[in-house]
């Protein structure tokens, strides 16, 4: 058994080097065989282990000693239970799909064998990351897909845009790794040790209590901000979808931005101590959640739509794991791993059919075209809106819910109002890319066609999760499979009795299944009944129309609190303390050797008079320090 | 006497190797003088050897003057490792620039004689000795390329400003005499432990002391010098001067606050705290704004000596040897980062007319693709990304800094390394993301040394990244033998 756990992200690990070495000049446009086999291969493995997990069985030991030295003692251990075995099931499926895909939408490209080599790399990355039991490791993972993330959205890197938006990513994410960072260590100076199971049981016995665990929540939780986009750092997002369609599916829907959502599920036995940390989760989750949900109401690229949706359903989770609905987080990310990955690479068919076209002002009229991916797109749209009966209907119902139940009445009406946002983009999406007249070149769409069986297979099975994994494991709710599954998990941070499902919980589902329903209906009349309407909104709405159109102006915000001041800072030092330089005649230095006596004079004015000086007064200040922190 | 030339023999190794060097390089003809690396590459060697050798020999010879310990073991080998990569990487470019002398790597050598008796040294007039033969033969090195300009402004200034800087360490060690009347690093701690000297004259003492320290490692506001002659040196030259005396200037830092002044810590705590903070911000917001990859990896020096600031002060602030043994890790894992990134600025001098621009390294991924990997690497470990030996050298400190109850301190620390994120990885986009801006050279000048010197820089990083273990301990049996021995 640990050999086939290990294989799991060594197989990927293994044809990374295989393709980065081998791939350029030997195995080219057959790259993708190795890449393609080794994922296959690790998805049964994943496969076979959820099956083993399903028995009751669970997995952890230590593969070798990594750091031992005194109090720091840190292994390379493997932790598989239930709650990793549902993360390999859902990184290894997608991860399988997107490897299929991508050989199709990637055939041709410079950078064939490149591309499979990054995405293993992230693969094996990413097993590591959700098979780590301490936190050490899985920081270095989280740094590790993280670099694969900006390696891949930076992967046309002779666009502009996409250089930019790769560095973005990783500015941004360094902000949030700063906390986790910190939170890491602050875990480790507090109990000495890093494992899982050494902390979870300080947090238990109360050894890990009071500020401090709130406050290693709220650093551990600004890692999970930055990697899983809430707000404010969730500028990255968006921007990475300069990045090549299978990777926005991959990379960042269904697993790598999950990694923040993994992390806090992962940590609930110190995470549910904390009653402000948990307050915090969930208000930053909830807040996220209708904050996106508004700005995807009229983004008019049909990535960005995709994205900020994404966003927003990260929220959804944070808020389940903050109001202390756990199972119905992992439940949420389980299902909007599958629709969203699906949504996502019908997106890319779209843009691979209209020749890279993204903005859904220039689309339309595709029904007829691309029967396969409408119909799909349609599944994984009707999923993700919480359509009675689809995946995103069990899972979003279970995270509201739990928020009404615990009592976050206002979280539940920002989370159905989202829910109601979502069904209208997301039909918006639908409407305008394939229903109506096609707006853009006609000479384009005559071009347009059904993607080939790589990229249309993919959406098949994908869709068939997207339709029913929500009943799978969540029939009946509150009860269903996943709830049994993940009860050990969850069972210290869930206190009291099991809910049992009730009158007033299908109260609840009803009328979210109605808001849903409500959305598409408002969408059906904006973009297929009366298509004026959307223009008049527009002009109606006043301030509201460029406020979300502009994203809230929070690059800007960005840009004028912290970069520009920054680099104003760096250019005043620059030119107040560096400017002199040096540049071999400035101050005569050179000419000391060669003239007798004038060289002496330079000096006593050229710079180096200066840094002495600078020296001297450095002196003074140290005094002056002295005297002024004498205590 | 026999015990005490004993504990020398690695320093009189490199001695006398440096010797043979300076007679025989006159004697050689112009082309022949290729090998000569490969003997002081062999005198580091044996000396590692016999350092190695007698690492359980714990001695204090010459009337107190020296002493050798774990800790002396640590930083002998770690000197002697930096001398050998920085000689690996400089013989193709010295050879380009016409100046392939024996005088070269003979004042390496001395250099790194005096980096070994700062780091043993336990009398105050020993550790001067140390520190002034470093700083001479660093002078010297610095001007090496004499017929460039830029190479003997970088040697003047450093003269200049050096010599100001020995100033204030001789007074701060003459008055420190005056006070305790030992020279012995002991004797000086027992008696300040002892109470009852005059305070005006300890913190007087102290404040040149720590700006002359300041001045060797290139702490803010000391600093001044150091981007204008790493960037006017010759880049293998620079390439060790900005690990090879800092990491002995720590050393001896470490040594003497931690250990002598170790109960005055109340006033030269407060110093470094200042420093540290004034370092890092110099650091971290100068390097964003440079176009000469040499002056921005000065400023990103500067930077690190910050950082590394950090751990002396949590060394001083209780958590002796766990602060002790992250300084002495940092600097064994920026020794390898470092020299590897100076070391490709290096190969791309070698091979085109380079001139050190950022600009200058566009397209360098696909032009030189083995140069790009290893750029990225060390780009990746100075920026503290896993799985690279910064990242957990980065990480042990700052827990270090946290364990000693300054987490505030940790938090500004970690926030500028936030920061300097952005002026490593601007390299890796020039390199990979831009297109070349001019042709670079065809012919490539094939040069084993330097490839083998990049190619153990970028183990080291790697390795001290992910199997740490073997170097944390001995940094840490290195912390504690120093606590004991006193």
């Amino acid at each position: 058994m640990k050999v086939l756990v290990l294989l799991i992200p060594l197989l990927p690990l293994a044809t990374f080097a295989l393709t980065g070495l081998l791939g350029r000049r030997w195995l080219r446009e057959r790259s993708h065989l190795p890449s393609v086999a080794s994922v296959a291969v690790s998805w049964l493995l994943s496969m076979y282990v959820f099956y083993r997990i399903e028995t009751g069985e669970t997995f952890s030991w230590q593969v070798y000693s990594w750091i031992v030295s005194g109090r720091f003692h840190v292994d390379i251990g493997i932790l598989v239970d239930e709650l990793t075995a549902v993360m390999l099931m859902v990184v290894s499926t997608i991860g399988l799909m997107v490897h299929v895909y991508s050989i199709g939408y990637m055939k041709g490209d410079g950078g064939y064998y490149r591309f499979f080599a990054y995405l293993n790399l992230f693969m094996f990355s990413m097993f590591m990351l959700v098979l780590a039991d301490n936190y050490l490791m899985l920081y270095v993972f989280w740094e590790a897909v993280g670099l694969c993330s900006y390696l891949l959205i930076s992967f046309w890197y002779h666009r502009k845009s996409a250089a930019d938006a790769g560095m973005k990513a990783f500015l941004v994410n360094r902000v949030g790794d700063f906390g986790f960072g910190l939170g890491v260590m602050l875990i480790f100076v507090t109990l000495g040790t890093l494992s899982f199971t050494g902390v979870f049981g300080a947090a238990e016995s109360g050894a890990l209590g009071g500020g401090v665990l709130s406050a290693v929540c709220l650093l551990l939780f600004t890692g999970a901000v930055g990697k899983s986009a809430q707000f404010p750092l969730h500028v990255w997002l968006p921007d990475a979808m300069e990045g090549p369609t299978p990777v926005s599916s991959l990379i960042h829907a269904a697993t790598m931005v999950n990694a923040g959502v993994y992390m806090v599920a992962r940590s609930s036995p110190v995470f549910s101590q904390s009653e402000t940390a948990m307050i915090v989760v969930a208000v930053i989750g909830g807040f996220t959640a209708i904050f996106a949900a508004s700005i995807a109401l009229v983004q008019n690229d049909i990535k960005k739509v995709l994205a900020y949706s994404t966003v927003s359903q990260l929220g959804y989770m944070f808020m389940a794991l903050g109001v202390g609905a756990w199972t119905a987080g992992i439940f949420h990310l389980v299902a909007h791993g599958f629709f969203k990955g699906l949504l996502f690479l019908c997106s890319g068919a779209v843009i691979h059919a209209l020749a890279d076209e993204q903005d859904m002002r220039r689309m339309g009229g595709l029904k007829n075209k691309m029967k396969i991916t409408y119909w799909t797109f349609v599944v994984g749209a009707l999923a993700i809106s919480g359509f009675p009966g689809l995946a995103g209907f069990f899972s979003k119902d279970a995270v509201l819910g739990g928020a009404f139940r615990g009592g976050y009445w206002y979280l539940w009406l920002v989370g159905i109002v989202a829910a109601f946002m979502t069904a209208f983009y997301m039909f918006r999406l639908i409407f305008m890319t394939f229903h109506g007249e096609y707006r853009g070149d006609p000479e384009v769409y005559g071009h347009a066609h059904e993607a080939p069986p790589s990229m249309t297979v993919p959406l098949v099975i994908l869709a068939v999760p997207s339709a029913i994994i929500g009943a799978l494991l969540g029939l009946p709710p509150e009860n269903g499979h996943i709830d049994r599954l993940l009860e050990p998990v969850f069972e210290f941070a869930v206190a009291g009795e099991h809910h049992v499902f009730g009158g007033l919980d299908a109260g609840l589902m009803a009328l979210s299944a109605l808001v849903g329903i409500g959305g598409i209906l408002l969408a059906w009349l904006f973009y297929v009944r009366r298509p004026g309407l959307p223009r008049l909104a527009g002009e109606r709405s006043g301030f509201l129309y460029p406020l979300l159109l502009n994203k809230y102006w929070m690059d800007e915000i960005y840009f004028a609190l912290i970069v520009n001041p920054l680099r104003r800072l760096s250019d005043w030092l620059w030119r107040g303390f560096d400017v002199a330089g040096i540049d071999g005649v400035v101050n005569g230095t050179a000419r000391l050797f060669r003239g007798i006596g004038a060289g002496l004079r330079p000096i006593q004015k050229g710079e180096v008079h200066a840094y002495l000086l600078n020296m001297t007064l450095g002196l003074g200040l140290l005094a002056l320090v002295l005297i002024l922190l004498w205590t | 006497m026999s015990n005490e030339i004993v504990a020398v023999i690695p320093e009189l190794m490199l001695i006398a190797t440096a010797v043979v060097l300076l007679l025989v390089d006159p004697l050689l003809p112009a082309d022949g003088r290729r090998g000569l690396s490969y003997l002081g590459i062999f005198a580091c060697a044996m000396a590692s050897l016999s350092v190695y050798f007698m690492r359980n020999t714990e001695v204090t010879v010459f009337n107190g003057s020296i002493s050798t310990d774990r800790y002396t073991v640590y930083f002998k080998i770690l000197f002697l490792a930096i001398a050998v990569i920085a000689m690996l990487l400089s013989e193709k470019h010295l050879e380009l620039n016409g100046r392939l002398l024996g005088d070269y790597y003979a004042l390496i050598l001395l250099a790194t004689v005096g980096m070994m008796v700062m780091a043993e040294a336990i009398d105050i007039v020993t550790f001067f000795v140390g520190i002034e033969l470093t700083a001479l033969a660093g002078y010297v090195l610095a001007g090496f390329f004499r017929y460039d300009e830029l190479s003997v402004e970088a040697s003047v200034k450093y003269f200049l400003t050096g010599a100001f800087a020995s100033a204030f360490l001789l007074m701060g060690l003459a008055l420190l005499y005056g006070a305790t009347g030992a020279t012995a690093y002991e004797e000086i701690g027992a008696r300040i432990a002892a109470g009852g000297l005059d305070g005006g004259v300890m913190v007087t003492a102290i404040i040149m002391l720590t700006a002359g320290l300041a001045y060797k490692v290139g702490a803010v506001p000391f600093h001044n010098w150091a981007p204008d002659v790493y960037q006017g040196a010759p880049t293998p030259v620079s390439a060790f001067l900005t690990v090879g005396p800092k990491a002995a200037g720590f050393a001896a830092i470490v040594k003497f606050f931690i250990m002598v002044l170790g109960t005055e810590s109340g006033t030269w705590v407060r110093l470094l705290v200042v420093m540290a903070i004034l370092t890092m911000l110099t650091g971290a917001t100068m390097a964003l704004v440079q176009h000469n990859l040499k002056r921005m990896l000065a400023y990103s020096s500067i930077a690190h000596v910050g950082y590394l600031l950090l751990a002396v002060i949590a060394g001083g602030e209780g958590s002796e040897s766990f602060g002790s043994a992250a300084v002495m890790f940092y600097l064994a894992a920026y020794a390898m980062m470092n020299l590897g990134a100076f070391g490709v600025l290096v190969y791309l001098a070698n091979n085109s007319d380079y001139d050190y621009s950022l600009d200058g390294v566009a397209g360098l991924g696909r032009s030189f693709p083995s140069a790009g990997v290893v750029m990225t690497m060390f780009m990746l470990s100075l920026a503290g990304i896993p799985p690279t030996a910064g990242f957990f050298a980065k990480f042990y400190l700052f827990a270090a800094v946290v364990d000693a109850g300054m987490a505030w301190l940790a938090v500004v620390g970690v926030l500028f390394s936030v920061v300097s994120a952005y002026y490593y990885l601007r390299v890796i986009v020039y390199m990979y993301m831009r297109e070349p801006v001019r042709p670079l050279a065809e012919s490539r000048e094939r040069s084993i040394d330097l490839g083998l010197g990049l190619g153990l820089a970028a183990l080291g990083v790697i390795l001290l990244g992910v199997l740490p273990a073997p170097v944390i301990d001995a940094a840490r049996d290195a912390a504690t033998s120093l606590f004991t021995s006193i």
